[in-house]
């Protein structure tokens, strides 16, 4: 789960990325539902809140994309960091 | 025993016979591929059926729903597998081809049934009973996913795989082929797709297959799609993040599934 997690994030922030760059707001709103979907499987709240902010944002994008990726970026390897460590902790008590 | 009764249908003068002669045949197909011009690709394609079904070597018969039946002497299973996945391959996309009803005569003569269709909506109306059967005769259960997040797709797979046949669609324009070519017995569709929302796929098979059982999943409960879905007819909705628990609430309640879960 961990490491589908990390491979999916990475395409999503990517995605993110790019539509930032390529000044796509279709593209962000639509990666950052599905970044959002995959947190809230795996429990992650605060990233789930950043997902929807920047979801429900996509009507201003321009003045908040940039802005808001960052924090997408941070709260995503904070759950990846949270998820791996949970991970090997469930392997060490097996 | 009267075996497909007034099959044959006289009502136009079948278009020119390909080299041989085997009149039925390309009257069928001639019929099924709705009146040929000649020298169209449609035309070119039946011709290319003709010579598959032509190594059958039987006698052939059409009806309009019915599709082709032909008649030979028990063929070996492999050679008719052979026959449906070239055919299925000369006729992706375009057309869809269906194996119907199967007897073997007190002579020993096999009847085959195929049935094509084109794929517009419309005409699939005419295999809504062929979907039934397909669910009531194959021996496993089979749940379609339409989900385009891997993480919630593999998810909802590990948990009915031990199960039951999962089949994975992640391109909401494929999804309505895909529900058609494998009749699931449940569809868990999601809202968010690529290419065509999830309650525009609704519409469609439920135009086709007014009995599918289709279960919508979203991230918004609130969303107004959500109701939309609903009311169209789905059988009800599942919002993420869910547990594999919860997609078995839904399966035991569908009338088609066999399996103890």
């Amino acid at each position: 789960m961990g490491e589908l997690f990390n491979m999916q994030a990475e395409i999503y922030l990517q995605a993110l990325s790019d539509s930032v760059t390529e000044k796509n707001p279709e593209q962000w709103a639509e990666t950052a539902h599905k970044l959002k979907g995959m947190a809230s499987f795996v429990g992650a709240e605060r990233l789930c809140e950043v997902c929807e902010t920047a979801e429900v944002t996509h009507t201003e994008f321009y003045q908040n994309a940039a802005q808001i990726l960052p924090d997408i970026k941070k709260e995503t390897v904070a759950v990846a960091q949270a998820l791996q460590a949970y991970i090997r902790k469930v392997k060490e008590e097996v | 025993m009267d075996y497909l009764p007034n099959l044959r249908l006289d009502t136009k003068d079948p278009p020119k016979v390909p080299p041989s002669d085997n009149q039925d045949l390309w009257r069928a197909l001639h019929f099924q591929f709705q009146d040929l011009p000649e020298g169209t690709d449609e035309e070119k394609l039946a011709r290319k059926i003709y010579k598959i079904f032509e190594s059958l070597n039987g006698q052939f018969y059409y009806h309009p729903r019915a599709g082709i039946t032909v008649h030979c002497k028990m063929p070996d299973v492999i050679i008719i597998d052979d026959i449906i996945y070239k055919i299925k391959n000369l006729i992706k996309g375009d057309y869809m081809c269906r194996m119907g009803e199967q007897w073997i005569m007190p002579n020993g003569v096999v009847s085959l049934q195929f049935l094509f269709s084109p794929s517009s909506l419309e005409q699939q109306k005419l295999s809504q009973e062929f979907i039934m059967q397909e669910k009531l005769k194959r021996p496993n259960d089979v749940i379609m996913l339409v989900e385009d997040d891997l993480f919630a797709r593999n998810i909802a797979k590990n948990a009915l795989k031990s199960k039951f046949k999962v089949v994975e669609v992640t391109d909401g324009a494929k999804a309505t082929q895909e529900y058609l070519s494998n009749s699931p017995d449940v569809l868990f569709l999601d809202i968010h797709l690529p290419n065509k929302k999830g309650h525009v796929i609704l519409k469609e098979i439920l135009e086709v297959d007014p009995q599918a059982y289709v279960v919508m999943l979203s991230a918004d409960a609130a969303e107004d799609r959500v109701m939309e879905c609903l009311k169209i007819g789905a059988k009800g909705f599942i919002a993420k993040p869910f547990r594999g628990e919860k997609l078995y609430d839904y399966i035991r309640k569908c009338p088609t599934i066999r399996v103890y879960c």
